[in-house]
């Protein structure tokens, strides 16, 4: 016997989610900030500490590092959906809000400017909003475009560039191969000095001693002028090479996080480097 | 008189052990009712005494996400400490913490291998505290290749031993730290702040069973523990078996803590701290001091676990952070304290 | 070889070698029961080894020690402490342990069914420790301390009706002149009463008064070994220590001191 009560709740149920989830938890900057983009800003009760420097998210709750969320703390924002990147974990917690019922869907990441389209899409999907989503790419692949244009002119030697991270209490790390900054930079028409390594690494002299860069890219959040920057990294503040050289300073979940706003923030870069 | 004192004094350890036993049951409940979802104590009683009358989402926050990370926290803090209690005691070693015979190292690297090579996520999740356990045990058995039965000295070359090894596992793990990729440096970094939060049944009853049999070989040898007080050599003249008990209670140890260590990262202070609190409360004789540290550390890390899930709700905290914050200034007290210990 | 059975304690031709040093030398002695004997010899003579090889702690280069006609290996650690109780030197205190409890910790190789804490309270009495029973052992004083140390090791041989052995390293190192007779007064006694007592002593005069046979260790050497009587002679003294030692008073009286005089 089916008795009212449940069929209403079936109704309802199937009527959510064809119009997308009413709470909805997001973890990583990209996926945060694509959700925002296609307009689901009001549905997002909380997201991950990245996502609140995502501009209209600052006041939402923090549900934490995306790789250390607790599972109790996002289910007591009572979401019908997580949305969350690759890198969101522990792994198993996302196991424990799928058991609590909760729908989870991970975004993969991809440090490459042609993925950010299936990230949108993937995000649309999950929340019903096809429509947006496809508005959204067509206009990210015009900035891809426009970007490709930008760069495709350039001849001869690419300039040298140098991404720093700024980490704990200041200490400056330099971005090798097989990180965002390097596709970025590669992206933009540049050419990562730093690309003999992988990861971040500390900054240390050594590392001009074999290339010398002409532009630093730095993140805005890293205080002090461009003098004080340059005179702060080993090796390079002192010499001539160092004076001679420029300071591209970048919004970080922009340029790194491979979102909407990644290649707009490419062709910024592309721009600046392409200054004699 | 003095004949009323000593059998005064030990019938009060014997109250405070019970007291004690008593409270674990009590902070349990507490944890398991508090929490980023609030559940009141209507729901909470039906809740344990099995009514369908509460939402679906509560029920299995409660079951599925709550009471086993409070039970994870309960058995490695029990764990640590109950390792804790018994290195110090053989050591006869204040100072003495689980980490020195290289357990803690060898799991790091363990669990550093897998996210280096991102297999973090094999066997359904299971290689990680695998290779952590695998790490750990490593560690000691190679320890206890220097543990040439007994012989004057013997003691001091183990803990030697022991710091050889940590600072080589510990040169070998900045190396991975180093060449790692980004992503898994954090998951690392993350790993090695130790934390509950991956609570799951399964684990719990696999911690429970490495709990019983490392209390069970302790408990055997608390006599001998204690008579280890007087120096391995008189110990041995009252006919305390010392090389066997010195394998089996590093053997115990390292079991507790790698197990301990697979599922929750690395927690630190709790095996130096709760078995000097368990010393404090109730003496020196080890057949109180091993289950009073174990209650002790099983409070303690439930605690701090508590503070880490609710402190700055939604967010986790690193517990790591916490049982520091805990052990941090009682271990500043303990070493401005006049010593009982002559070491 | 004898390999007869005799109670008490026999060690024969023991020679014993730590990094390419000789420190035991072919040394053979007899503990016997109802008998107390004194070692005594120059610092370094190898006194503290001998009583580790004695007490099966250390296994000799070469010779034999026998425990009631048994070799002293084949022992578990168990039998062998019901057999052999040894007092050592370097006591370290138990933490947080009181000075009952680390009486009972004698009683740790009796069985199940012992009744430890009855024997610790009868031998704190017998050292009139009593009071101190339940004092934290970190809060007496040394001398304090080697008394309950000695209860300790007399609490381990408290079985009826067989006699053990007891070795006793410097066992009155810190005491006062009243409990130096006291502790050595109750090694006599447990002697008397069947058991085979070995101290490691450095008074000569408490050697001439509560030994009944002295053994010289000289350079991993027993010069000589026989009753008290005999060895406690100046002459044999000052050659052992190589310092001038003469007789007080009477010969044969119970005034009779031995003074020992730089050269």
């Amino acid at each position: 016997m089916i008795r009212p009560a449940t069929i209403l709740a079936v109704l309802l149920a199937v009527s959510s989610v064809h119009a997308g989830p009413s709470r909805l938890v997001t973890a990583g900057s990209a996926v945060t900030e694509i959700a925002a983009a296609l307009g689901l800003a009001p549905q997002i009760v909380a997201v991950d500490t990245s996502g609140r420097e995502i501009e209209g998210m600052g006041d939402k709750p923090d549900v934490g590092y995306v790789r250390m969320l607790g599972a109790e703390g996002i289910l007591a924002q009572k979401p019908d959906l997580v949305l969350v990147s690759g890198e969101a974990g522990p792994p198993p917690v996302l196991g424990q809000i799928k058991s609590a019922g909760v729908e989870v869907v991970v975004i993969p990441n991809g440090y490459s400017l042609d993925n950010i389209g299936d990230k949108i899409r993937a995000v649309a999907a999950a929340t019903g909003r096809a429509g947006e989503g496809e508005k959204l790419v067509a206009q990210v692949e015009a900035d891809v475009e426009t970007l490709r244009a930008a760069t495709a002119d350039n001849t001869g030697e690419r300039p040298g560039v140098v991404f720093l991270l700024a980490r704990h209490g200041g200490n400056l790390m330099a971005a090798g191969s097989a990180t965002a900054a390097h596709a970025m930079i590669e992206a933009s028409g540049g050419r990562n000095i730093c690309a003999g390594f992988t990861g971040y690494k500390p900054l240390s002299a050594e590392i001009f001693a074999a290339a010398t860069p002409d532009f630093v890219i730095v993140s805005e959040s890293v205080g002090g002028d461009d003098a004080q920057l340059l005179a702060s990294v080993p090796g390079l503040g002192a010499t001539p090479a160092g004076r001679a050289l420029r300071v591209i300073r970048v919004d970080d979940a922009a340029f790194l996080g491979f979102g909407p706003r990644t290649p707009s923030a490419a062709a910024e870069v592309a721009a600046a480097l392409r200054q004699p | 008189m003095n004949r009323a004192a000593a059998d005064d004094a030990s019938r009060r350890a014997r109250g405070r052990l019970v007291l004690l036993a008593a409270c674990l049951p009590l902070v349990l409940l507490a944890a398991a009712a508090l929490g980023a979802v609030t559940i009141g104590p209507a729901d909470l009683w039906k809740l344990l005494s099995g009514s369908a009358d509460v939402p679906a989402v509560v029920r299995a926050v409660f079951w599925e996400i709550r009471v086993p990370r409070v039970f994870l926290a309960a058995l490695v803090g029990g764990s640590l400490a109950l390792a804790g209690a018994g290195v110090q005691g053989l050591f006869r070693n204040p100072l003495a913490d689980p980490a020195l015979i290289g357990v803690s190292a060898g799991a790091a690297l363990g669990a550093v291998l897998c996210f280096f090579f991102g297999w973090e996520g094999l066997l359904g999740g299971w290689l990680l505290p695998l290779a952590a356990f695998a790490g750990g045990l490593l560690a000691v058995l190679i320890l206890m290749s220097f543990h040439s039965g007994f012989a004057a000295g013997g003691t001091a070359k183990l803990i030697l031993a022991g710091v050889a090894l940590n600072a080589m596992a510990g040169s070998v793990l900045g190396f991975f730290l180093f060449s790692a990729s980004d992503d898994a440096l954090r998951s690392m970094t993350f790993w090695t702040l130790g934390s509950c939060a991956s609570a799951q049944w399964p684990q719990v009853l696999v911690l429970l069973v490495f709990l019983a049999a490392g209390s069970f070989i302790l408990r055997r040898h608390a006599r001998a523990l204690d008579a280890l007080q007087l120096g391995e050599e008189q110990a041995a003249h009252l006919g305390v078996p010392v090389a066997r008990v010195r394998g089996e209670t590093i053997a115990a140890a390292a079991l507790l803590v790698g197990a301990a260590t697979a599922f929750a990262g690395t927690i630190g202070f709790i095996g130096l701290v709760a078995p000097h609190m368990a010393r404090l409360l109730l003496g020196g004789l080890h057949r109180l001091v091993l289950p009073a540290a174990l209650l002790l550390g099983a409070m303690l890390l439930v605690l701090a676990d508590l503070g880490a899930r609710t402190l700055t709700a939604p967010a986790e905290l690193a517990v790591g952070i916490l049982t520091a914050a805990i052990g941090g200034p009682f271990f500043l007290w303990l070493l401005r304290r006049p010593s009982s210990w002559s070491v | 070889m004898n390999n007869t059975f005799a109670p008490g304690l026999v060690a024969e031709a023991v020679t014993l070698t730590r990094d390419a040093r000789r420190i035991l030398d072919g040394v053979s002695l007899e503990v016997k029961p109802g008998r107390l004997l004194a070692v005594i010899g120059p610092n370094g003579a190898g006194k503290s080894s001998l009583l580790s090889v004695l007490s099966g702690l250390w296994k000799a280069d070469r010779g034999e020690v026998r425990l009631d006609g048994k070799a002293i290996g084949d022992y578990g650690p168990r039998e062998r402490a019901r057999r052999c109780a040894v007092m050592r030197q370097d006591n370290l205190r138990p933490a947080g342990m009181s000075v009952l409890e680390a009486v009972e910790l004698g009683r740790l190789a009796h069985g199940a069914a012992d009744d430890a804490r009855a024997v610790a309270r009868g031998q704190l009495a017998q050292m009139d420790l009593s009071d101190l029973a339940a004092r934290d052992c970190a809060r007496l004083s040394g001398g304090e301390w080697q008394r309950v140390a000695f209860a300790r090791t007399a609490a381990q041989l408290a079985s009826p009706g067989r006699g053990g052995v007891l070795l006793l390293d410097e066992p009155v190192s810190s005491l006062d002149p009243a409990h130096q007779h006291q502790l050595l007064g109750a090694a006599r006694r447990l002697a008397a009463a069947g058991h085979a007592v070995l101290a490691i002593l450095h008074d000569l005069n408490l050697t001439a008064q509560y030994a009944d046979e002295v053994a010289l260790l000289v350079a991993g050497r027993l010069t000589v070994c026989g009753p008290a009587a005999q060895i406690m002679q100046p002459a044999v003294l000052s050659d052992a220590y190589g310092c001038r030692v003469v007789a007080v008073g009477s010969a044969d009286g119970p005034a009779r001191a031995l003074v020992s005089l730089p050269d």
